[in-house]
């Protein structure tokens, strides 16, 4: 390569880096990411979604020198969010029986949602509006409660929120290292080390919810609290 | 692999659709401006209304149609259904088309603009541009809607500052909280305004109030290896987050449960039976309920649908459909007008409405005894700041198309200029106190109410 590409070539990638991180606005995170978020994986769980150019594992012909470029956070579709939640949750999904059967929630309410019919609506709106909230709330709450109660009654094989043996301990070091592995299943976050301070805000959740509450709830209502959390977090529904 | 063109192109939209998000320099100022007394009501009528039906009629006797080779219009009221008047109405200051139904004796409580030059025969580039008050890029919206900017201007005092049902809305430079809540169906809102759908669901007081604590506490500040969850998307969605739960604790959801016993007066009032609130009545009922309970300031209201008839269902189908669109929208005001504002008043006093279409109608039938596109147009404005009883604008006698005014009086003029959709909407801006600058024009003032 002759000192002239490599000089284009780095001014451009210059201007890139300049250019994006005028219009992302980068102060408003004080800490460098740890790390490459896409050889890490980073960012939402749940199925791969469109837009947002070399999502996780170097796809799209991602190569080395884009290997450190930030891209800008998307929400995701509604279509994504419904086949990420029977992912995440081993099988639930927001379904309520108001007298005609059961009713996948996410599709009935998908017009309201900003999902696309095709008729008044062709693009989907993908800012995370308050109904997104509002109803990912809602979901959240039916979804954990079944989820917790579901998951209770499993042997420990077969539990998908809670995987250490005796499901009702509050025993921090296993709570802990249940966290880490809930941050791998909502997330796809791999965090190394169950005493990693960045479980420290969930840790307190559960503690806060399990030890006001009566002693044969303590854990489950730690959980509830936890699923519903981590449910409602940018961190599910952005990517 | 070298960065490409198209990549940094995409990369660069992302970011600048992730910026636009949040509040803009314009944003700020309009923000800043305060809280306003007033409200604004946008009615939608889809499809491209028939004007010689409604807003700007012709009487057959001056244009029968045996001269439709001449005029170019043919009123043709007799191929409507036998209730409808074979004549023009005379409703005052101005006569009205046979389909204004229970809007024909409230002439004094609006205005009539005729003859605004649309530009264009699509629908979507049509309603979009009366949406905004700017002709779309392609297809594709340009700026903020009116709506939006109404709301960025009015503040957001409101549980759901502005709220729409069946109408776009667009965001282009005002805060996040003049953004539309969108509701695509009328029972959709009271889901929004209750927890879980209205469903008792068990969760504990004490893990309600971790949660609180946990999510007042949660920091600003990224955790080491944050992906999506930093960053100003992220902070966008905590703040709706927060603003949802503030809905719900309101307990709004009873004035929009349309079917319950407790709302009895308000189907009378609007004329809808229980479980037919997917109609123009129960649309215009839930945008007065959504003014009058205090949820929103600004609220978007496709009030009639099904008009773009090209075929013979224009005689029996689009008569229908339009009248019961103005039928709804006279219920409106009417109910506006009875209702009692915060501060004194009443809510009509309060509220600048207004009512329009994509475009409207040929004046001469098809060959399938229906009408097409046609680039006149007209809208219908009322309520605070607007002058009723008037008509300004004009369309031609031949062939109905927009002739030019003087935009100062609203009286043709031919060395004048075009009326066109944004002056309008500026009409409606200033009439509620709000500056119509992003629209580049300034208001009608014969419509402006300055007494």
């Amino acid at each position: 390569m002759t000192a002239s590409k490599t000089l284009r070539r780095a001014l451009r990638r210059g201007a890139t880096l300049l250019a994006l991180c005028g219009a992302l606005g980068l102060g408003a995170c004080d800490d460098e990411p740890a790390g490459d978020p896409l050889a890490d994986g980073g960012g939402a769980g749940g199925e791969g979604g469109s837009g947002g150019s070399g999502g996780g594992g170097g796809s799209g012909g991602i190569g080395e020198e884009q290997a450190g470029l930030d891209r800008a956070a998307g929400r995701m579709t509604i279509e994504q969010l419904a086949r990420s939640i029977p992912i995440v949750t081993d099988g639930l999904a927001w379904t309520e029986d108001f007298g005609q059967g059961p009713a996948d929630m996410l599709q009935v309410l998908a017009p309201t949602l900003g999902a696309p019919d095709y008729l008044r609506v062709t693009e989907e709106n993908l800012e995370p509006t308050l109904i997104i909230a509002k109803f990912l709330q809602d979901a959240s709450q039916r979804i954990c409660l079944r989820w917790v109660a579901r998951d209770a009654g499993l042997e420990p094989a077969d539990r998908s929120l809670v995987s250490h043996a005796d499901w009702a301990s509050t025993d921090e070091a296993l709570v802990r290292e249940n966290l880490r592995r809930l941050q791998l299943r909502f997330y796809a976050r791999h965090v190394a080390e169950a005493d990693d301070p960045a479980l420290d805000p969930l840790y307190q959740l559960f503690v806060d919810a399990s030890s006001t509450a009566p002693a044969e709830r303590a854990a489950r209502d730690g959980w509830l609290a936890v699923c519903i959390a981590m449910m409602t977090d940018p961190e599910f529904v952005l990517y | 692999m070298p960065l490409n063109r198209r990549d940094f192109l995409r990369r660069s939209a992302l970011a600048a659709g992730a910026l636009t998000l949040g509040p803009s320099m314009f944003g700020r100022l309009a923000h800043a401006a305060g809280e306003s007394d007033h409200y604004f009501v946008f009615c939608y009528f889809e499809g491209g209304w028939d004007l010689l039906l409604g807003l700007d009629p012709r009487d057959p006797a001056d244009f029968p149609d045996g001269a439709v080779r001449e005029t170019g219009i043919q009123p043709a009221y007799g191929l409507l259904p036998a209730q409808y008047s074979r004549r023009p109405i005379d409703a005052g200051p101005f006569r009205l088309g046979p389909c204004v139904g229970e809007l024909a004796p409230m002439a004094d409580m609006f205005s009539v603009v005729r003859g605004i030059d649309m530009s264009t025969l699509t629908h979507e580039v049509g309603r979009r541009y009366f949406i905004t008050g700017r002709r779309p890029s392609g297809l594709t919206a340009r700026g903020s809607s009116v709506a939006t900017l109404a709301t960025g201007a009015v503040g957001p005092d409101r549980p759901v500052p502005h709220l729409t049902h069946l109408v776009e809305a667009y965001n282009a430079d005002q805060p996040p909280f003049a953004g539309a809540l969108p509701v695509a169906a009328v029972d959709h809102l009271q889901y929004i305004l209750q927890e879980n759908l209205g469903i008792p669901t068990d969760i504990p007081a004490n893990v309600r109030g971790a949660l609180g604590a946990y999510w007042s506490r949660n920091p600003e500040a990224c955790t080491p290896g944050a992906g999506a969850g930093a960053g100003e998307l992220a902070g966008i969605y905590r703040d709706n987050r927060a603003r949802a739960r503030a809905v719900v604790v309101e307990e709004l959801h009873r004035s929009f449960q349309f079917n319950a016993a407790e709302n009895a007066a308000v189907r009378q009032r609007y004329g809808f039976a229980q479980g037919q609130q997917e109609t123009p009545y129960g649309r215009a009922a839930l945008a007065a309920q959504a003014l009058k309970t205090g949820l929103s300031r600004v609220v978007s209201v496709a009030l009639s649908t099904g008009l773009d008839t090209h075929d013979n269902t224009w005689a029996q189908q689009h008569s229908v459909n339009l009248q019961a669109g103005f039928d709804a929208l006279a219920r409106l005001l009417n109910d506006l007008a009875e209702s009692e504002a915060p501060g004194g008043g009443s809510f009509l006093d309060k509220t600048t409405v207004v009512a329009f279409s994509e475009f409207g109608r040929t004046p001469r039938l098809n060959e399938r005894n229906g009408r097409d596109h046609h680039l006149a147009n007209c809208a219908l404005i009322a309520g605070a700041g607007i002058r009723g009883g008037q008509v300004i604008g004009r369309s031609s006698d031949r062939g109905m198309g927009p002739e030019t005014v003087d935009l100062a009086t609203g009286l043709p003029d031919p060395e004048g200029d075009a009326l066109k959709p944004e002056h309008v909407l500026a009409t409606v801006l200033s009439a509620g106190g709000v500056d119509p600058a992003p629209l580049r024009v300034g208001p009608v003032p014969a419509l402006l109410d300055v007494g």
